[in-house]
């Protein structure tokens, strides 16, 4: 992760804009609160304005610059493609694709994404870690994955 | 004495020892799965359980509730991803310690905590069980108020640094607890319809998400660093040498006693938790550690590798192991959920916990007390095997490899509880959640805490305010409610004493 120290107009600041976004999650939860029940809704609410006005410290604190900014590049390209693989393969899951594809998929995804070894190798590696999990969730420990689109797929 | 003698003969017989034996090993592999924790491992036990005599099936049980609080060290040191909730902080200083070259001290320094929590805990429960319980039974809606709020003052030891970021966390678990139906009126709050989110965002999940899926965020995170920055890919730590000097020992003997008092305390109050306890105890250590070592020539910060900051979470969780069954063998009132499947295989057998327990099956209610302190003792020997053999191999595996593997690990184990591919959808989301939150730099500590204590502490409040119709002072009544009183006098204490002291401090810089 890097820091950096450097002048920079006090929008881009990370802490402005993670100050922000609780500014607007915790209105949100206040705003809904409003709809629950009597006994239900001041608990809810009053942590709603809390994160608000903890979220607007936040804001105030970065404008000063009070502390380093923290650069998002790599963290949000990794966030990205992790959620992109791992989205994919729950609904590779969920839509019946059964086991053994999608996770050889998943995994062969991110060797090659994360590692330095070739195609061929990356696939051997990848199988060798979907039969293992195979054999160890699905037979050893009996965990029941939604049922398959086609009997062969498992 | 005739009757700790009875549970010690029938703990003896070889079939008994035998599963106990098997339940430790099970166990510790269990617990350094990610994602699959003790629960879940009695689920997939109680079915082979129901075949065996009562006496084998609670032995097994045993020595599985003992070791996967245990095992769940093992992967929080290596690769800084919790195997079960009761190592989350074990992880921090766990997992600093073994970049550092000192994994194998770290997962000594775990598991000799768990040990010596576990024993000393073991023994209370056999000298006190049925005094203790009466204490516990003092616990009405005011205390449990006053109980979540000491719980939470205990965030004020984690918020070194930015008060204002920890407070956030704080709140944004305080929220996320409100997700369901609200313990006061069963209204369904933030649920958005979706029936998933009814009884709230499913917990087990929510955790291997926060610290496993983020773990793998940030492992990948560093792999493309390193990319960019062209240097060579770092492997995963070695374990290396388990020795533990003998100063370390002694210098954490009074953590380790200090913990498994606290593990003790809150293992006996029903609804507290396991959470709780190892919260409190790392405060407790924290606290300790800033005032006798901070700032020392070799000593790493508070959260970087400091050896108190595993000594306290693993004595405390394995001390509550065996005080959670206080409360469920005296009373029939579990301290904690896996305690509360202990009630399920009892009655599978034909037994009700509770007073009758220790008149009608007095056997098996002093073996399964007995049990307990047999289980730590062998389990030293054990987790030190398991390491050698199973985690080294296991550990061995690169880095970039790791992060398929550990994604592998934590979605599946997301999805077997409950068997629910929502489950895989909350572990994602809430690893995204915890990644961007490492990032802005917000301790996930006290948001886990909120999340943890959230429920507790609307609903006792509630309660208590409803029953004193609107009284406020109900929580400081010294008369009515002393517990309540001394509590709420502790936790102002916790937020005031580091406040006096750094004013002081201030004139002196």
């Amino acid at each position: 992760m890097s820091h950096s120290t450097d002048p920079k107009p006090a929008w881009a600041h990370s802490d402005a804009w993670t100050g922000l976004a609780l500014m607007v999650t915790g209105g949100i939860a206040a705003w809904l609160a409003r709809g629950f029940d009597q006994m239900s809704r001041s608990y809810p609410l009053v942590l709603g304005w809390v994160l608000v006005g903890l979220g607007a410290l936040l804001l105030l604190n970065a404008l000063r610059h009070k502390t380093p900014s923290v650069s998002f590049r790599i963290p949000g390209q990794v966030a990205l493609l992790a959620a992109l693989i791992l989205g994919l393969w729950t609904m590779a899951l969920s839509g019946g694709l059964g086991y053994l594809l999608p996770t050889f998929v998943m995994q062969l995804c991110f060797i090659l994404l994360c590692g330095s070894c070739g195609l061929a190798q990356s696939a051997i590696i990848a199988a060798t870690i979907t039969g293992v999990s195979y054999l160890a969730f699905i037979v050893g420990l009996g965990v029941r994955l939604p049922a398959t689109l086609l009997p062969w797929l498992v | 004495m005739d009757a700790i003698l009875l549970g010690f003969e029938t703990l003896a017989t070889p079939m008994v020892a035998l599963m106990l034996i098997i339940g430790v090993f099970a166990g510790m592999i269990v617990g350094s799965i990610p994602g699959i924790n003790d629960n879940i491992a009695f689920a997939v036990f109680i079915p082979f359980s129901f075949s065996m005599p009562p006496e084998q099936a609670l032995a097994l049980m045993v020595g599985v509730y003992c070791a996967a609080a245990t095992g769940g060290a093992i992967p929080a040191i290596v690769i800084k991803v919790p195997g079960t909730a009761s190592s989350l902080l074990t992880a921090e200083d766990g997992n600093a310690m073994a970049r550092k070259g000192k994994a194998g001290q770290a997962l000594s320094i775990a598991i000799t905590s768990s040990v010596v929590g576990g024993i000393l805990s073991s023994i209370v429960l056999l000298m006190f069980a049925p005094s203790l319980a009466k204490v516990a039974l003092k616990f009405g809606y005011v205390e449990n108020f006053a109980l979540a709020v000491l719980g939470l003052s205990s965030v004020v030891g984690l918020l070194r640094g930015n008060v204002i970021k920890g407070a956030i966390a704080a709140v944004i678990g305080l929220l996320v607890a409100n997700v369901g139906f609200s313990p006061v009126t069963g209204f369904p709050r933030y649920t958005f319809d979706n029936v998933n989110l009814i009884e709230g965002i499913p917990f087990v999940p929510l955790l291997v998400g926060l610290f496993g899926v983020a773990a793998m965020l940030d492992l990948m995170a560093d792999i493309f660093h390193d990319r960019k920055a062209r240097t060579p890919l770092t492997g995963l730590p070695e374990i290396g040498s388990l020795r533990l000097p003998s100063g370390l020992i002694r210098r954490l003997a009074p953590v380790w006693a200090g913990s498994a008092a606290i593990g003790n305390i809150i293992g006996m109050l029903p609804g507290a938790g396991m959470l709780m306890a190892i919260f409190l105890a790392y405060d407790q250590a924290a606290r300790r550690f800033r005032r006798l070592f901070e700032g020392k020539p070799g000593e790493a910060d508070w959260g970087q590798g400091a050896p108190e900051g595993i000594a306290a979470p693993e004595a405390a969780n394995n001390a509550v192991t065996a005080s959670s069954m206080v409360p469920l063998l005296s009373l029939g009132i579990p301290g904690n959920s896996t305690s509360a499947l202990f009630i399920g295989a009892l009655a599978l057998h034909g037994m009700v916990p509770g007073p009758l327990l220790f008149t009608q099956h007095g056997n098996i209610a002093w073996m399964i007390i007995v049990a307990f302190l047999a289980a730590n003792l062998i389990m030293w020997p054990i987790a030190f095997a398991v390491i050698r053999t199973v985690s080294k191999s296991i550990f061995a595996i690169p880095k970039e490899i790791m992060v398929g593997v550990i994604a592998l690990l934590c979605l599946m184990g997301a999805y077997s509880d409950g068997a629910n591919m929502f489950n895989m959808w909350v572990a994602i989301v809430a690893g995204l959640v915890a990644f961007a939150m490492r990032l802005a730099k917000i301790p996930l500590g006290p948001a886990i805490l909120g999340l943890v204590l959230g429920p507790q502490l609307e609903a006792s409040l509630n309660n208590s305010l409803t029953i004193s119709r609107g009284n406020w002072l109900v929580f400081i009544d010294p008369v009515a409610h002393p517990i309540s009183a001394a509590m709420i006098l502790v936790s102002a204490l916790l937020w005031v004493v580091p406040m006096l002291m750094n004013l002081r401090r201030k004139p002196v810089a």
